[in-house]
């Protein structure tokens, strides 16, 4: 079920409502109810992967917590792992490894036909795997003890809100959470439908407005300019935050209205002036299950520095695999780890450049400056992310550099702006209006204001100063701006698919 | 708790009173200038269909009807078909993107003991019921401005959902106020007696070919959706009528750009499959496959959806080849 159909304005309110309805003491099989059902009305079969991953990792979880000695502990730790990935593998990974395996036989002209399976991912299930797996890695390790009422630990895997496309939640967090009687609060619920409601403007204004335009220039940029596709990648920057943190709102509005508080997943993170700082605040429940899972196992940052620079490139190649079974998200994820290496590489030759040049003594300007860079270096790795291929990759940073050879004409007036730029090959080649162009980037403009507000004061706690005629004409001005800007229609969220 | 649940309550039960205060106050403006928008960009339709209804009907009978949108229109020649099968032949293709609604524009030409030829493109088969905040498409437009006794007889929730997306939709074209469609003003006359477009030569492909290389792309439920899709519905339920009136129908696939061979993998083949499946269940013979008319880049006049004039003979040929036989009765018929 899709958060932005007509189907979960019907669910919700149900949930909702038969929530507070039942005693505390079974809700937890309205909850398990509601999530399966959400979770089937996309392909009611694979509810049984989500069943069979609840029952291998419950089990799992009661023999490591049980297991007197450290090999049977770590029997059982590799009966999770091996279940859990050995799934996500097929699913997700079976046909990218056995096409890689062909294309390199056939580079020695070895025709290797390997089989390929024609099976659907399943909706979220690098989310749920992953969310499973730190219950049993945490009890291995003895941050925590096994859940026993296999019903709630159900519910704890396949908690709707969050169920396929996350905030990846901890056991530590959640589970205690099923335990506690959360009453009705008004001020609770309806902060987390205002939650909602800003994750509802993200996704249906801005990131499914800009959708059709960033699809037309990115499955055929042959077909484009190296302008057009500069202004498709930062539509596409946009798009995925707003797509992806727009859900993570919703889950978590959601969630908090039910009386849950899930794990925060963005935090304004077009606003990092690093890339470090960038993956502080991108999808943070995947970046600290790495940290937790992957990063620290390895040895984190506390050995030699050709291994930590060797742990960090390994982490972000892992992530970028789990985003996608294709080269590109590979690629994506290496050139991440590679900005990080180099930023740790260089910085204290950038300390005495700016020492040298003063610009250290312009703060503001410094800070801007480096927010601006962070930004174009993300938005380099989102063309990766989001081409089809890497000949596509290759086509696309052709043309950017054609645009780019065409600056210094530019700058020195020899040709006009209109010449390389203008609204009509905007129109024909991303097949967005003036008008379309000018909702979607004032819907960001505003987006980035309540950031900003967000950084300076806090939104509620703005809002909350506000008399209610002023924050009640906002919220209807939001609803609004969504009925009459936002996108309607069959429109999936993109991290479904990962 | 009691309290917050009253709190609650009132304040929500006052927000939606708001709210459906503004909401009937829009919808008041909407149904005042919600025609405005809507005559725009559709103007050239009108002639476009009263031309091809006009030649329909002055068409001798038992005739073939060759359906579709523009990819009929542009990809078939209804003037050879009638030449070589010998059977009167009309192209009832429309350029205008109207979805189900050329199954009812068609009842007007459609008579007993004629055969119907439907090509669909593939929107034809995904395309849904507008939602209630969905843009308005030009099927709505049209029907809304020139076809009122069809709008008055579609569901109220149709109506108003045309209604609502008809005014919303003022703001977005404000820029496209200037929209005259002047290439389409002489449509009549670009027509053949037998419907064909005339100006289609190779040498007038405009200098871009639009969309042409997007492989056709189906939402990801499409599979498991296909049977309850609002257009498939309506093709069922035309297929019905068609039989009900003695109107046989005989359906294919169309002329289609071959995208990189992406049609051969993933989720095609199953997709194709699915769409034969349909037909069959419905007793509808289908001739050829999809990969018989997966055509070069070059064979293209503007989308990839329209052969042009060299390429639609070439289409048209294989297409009588295999109507041939399914045809031959009509044929017979006629010799007689």
């Amino acid at each position: 079920m899709l958060f932005n159909s007509l189907q979960f304005l019907v669910f919700f309110p149900v949930v909702v409502f038969l929530y507070f309805l039942f005693p505390h003491k079974y809700r937890w099989t309205l909850l398990l109810g509601a999530s399966y059902y959400f979770y089937m009305c996309w392909k009611p079969e694979y509810v049984i992967l989500i069943i069979a991953s609840t029952l291998i990792d419950y089990f799992a979880g009661q023999q490591i917590y049980n297991a007197r000695s450290k090999v049977k502990k770590k029997l059982f730790l590799t009966i999770s792992l091996i279940s859990n990935l050995g799934i996500l593998a097929a699913f997700k990974y079976f046909n990218f490894f056995s096409d890689s395996v062909r294309v390199i036989f056939e580079q020695f002209s070895v025709d290797m036909s390997l089989p390929v399976l024609n099976v659907l991912l399943p909706v979220g299930i690098s989310f749920y795997t992953f969310q499973t797996l730190s219950y049993t890695l945490d009890i291995y390790r003895g941050q925590i003890k096994p859940q026993k009422h296999l019903g709630i630990f159900a519910v704890y895997v396949s908690f709707f809100p969050q169920l396929v496309a996350g905030p990846i939640e901890r056991a530590k967090n959640l589970l205690p959470q099923f335990f506690e009687k959360h009453n009705f609060d008004y001020y609770r619920i309806s902060n987390g439908l205002k939650l909602m409601l800003w994750g509802f403007y993200k996704k249906l204004v801005i990131a499914d407005g800009v959708a059709l335009a960033v699809n037309k220039a990115f499955a055929n940029p042959a077909e484009q300019t190296g302008a057009t596709l500069v202004l498709a990648t930062v539509l596409f920057a946009f798009q995925i935050f707003c797509d992806f943190s727009g859900y993570s709102d919703i889950a978590i509005g959601a969630a908090q209205v039910l009386g849950f508080k899930l794990m925060t997943n963005f935090k304004r993170p077009y606003h990092a002036h690093s890339i470090s700082n960038f993956w502080k605040r991108w999808h943070i429940s995947l970046s600290t299950w790495f940290r937790d899972y992957l990063y620290i196992p390895l040895g984190g940052s506390r050995v030699k520095i050709p291994r930590w620079y060797l742990n960090l490139f390994i982490v972000f190649l892992v992530s970028g695999l789990w985003h996608g079974a294709n080269w590109t998200f590979v690629i994506w994820g290496g050139l991440h780890g590679f900005y990080l290496i180099m930023s740790l590489v260089t910085k204290k030759w950038r300390e005495k450049l700016l020492v040298f040049t003063r610009f250290d003594k312009l703060k503001r300007i410094h800070y801007l400056f480096q927010v601006v860079f962070t930004f174009i270096l993300v938005n380099i790795g989102w063309i990766f992310f989001r081409a089809n291929s890497l000949s596509d990759v290759k086509i696309i940073f052709g043309k950017m550099y054609e645009f780019i050879l065409l600056w210094p004409d530019l700058i020195t007036q020899k040709l006009s702006i209109r010449e390389v730029i203008s609204f009509h090959s905007i129109q024909e080649k991303l097949a967005l209006t003036k008008i379309d162009l000018a909702i979607v980037f004032g819907a960001i403009l505003f987006m980035e204001l309540v950031h900003l507000l967000q950084a300076q004061v806090g939104v509620r706690k703005f809002m909350s100063s506000k008399p209610l005629i002023v924050r009640w004409a906002v919220y209807l001005i939001l609803i609004w701006a969504i009925l009459l800007f936002g996108v309607f229609g069959h429109k999936e969220f993109i991290y479904f698919q990962f | 708790m009691k309290k917050d649940i009253y709190k609650f309550i009132r304040h929500s039960i006052i927000f939606l009173v708001i709210f459906l205060i503004t909401a009937t106050s829009y919808f008041l403006v909407a149904s005042f200038y919600s025609e405005i928008p809507l005559k725009v960009g559709v103007q050239w339709i009108k002639p476009f269909f009263d031309h091809k209804i006009k030649l329909g009907n002055n068409i001798s009978e038992p005739k073939l009807i060759l359906l579709g949108g523009s990819s009929v229109d542009f990809s078939l020649s209804a003037t050879k078909m009638e030449k070589e099968l010998g059977i009167p032949t009309i192209n009832f293709g429309s350029t205008a993107s109207l979805s189900d609604y050329i199954f009812h524009v068609v009842k007007e030409i459609a008579k007993e003991g004629d055969t119907v030829f439907i090509p669909l493109e593939y929107h034809y088969y995904y395309c849904q019921r507008k939602g209630l905040f969905e843009p308005v498409t030009l099927r709505e437009r049209y029907i809304l401005y020139y076809d009122k006794e069809y709008y008055n007889s579609l569901p109220l929730y149709d109506r108003l959902a045309a209604k609502f997306s008809g005014f919303r939709d003022l703001i977005r074209m404000m820029d496209e106020s200037n929209w005259e469609y002047s290439e389409f003003e002489d449509l009549p006359a670009s027509l053949t007696i037998n419907g064909d477009e005339k100006n289609t030569e190779p040498s007038l492909k405009p200098p871009k070919v639009k969309e042409i290389d997007w492989p056709i792309e189906f939402y990801s439920s499409f599979e498991s959706d296909f049977e309850s899709g609002y257009c498939v519905q309506e093709l069922s339920s035309f297929i019905d009528w068609s039989l009900e009136n003695n109107i046989r129908v005989i359906a294919s696939y169309p002329s289609l750009y071959d995208f990189k061979g992406a049609y051969y993998e993933g989720r095609y083949p199953k997709i194709f499959m699915l769409i034969e499946d349909f037909y069959n269940k419905k007793n509808v013979q289908v001739v050829g496959t999809p990969y018989d008319f997966l055509y070069p880049y070059e064979d293209f006049f503007n989308t990839g959806y329209h052969l042009h004039s060299e390429a639609r003979e070439k289409h048209t040929d294989k297409v009588i080849e295999l109507l041939r036989d399914p045809l031959s009765d009509m044929t017979e018929m006629r010799l007689e």
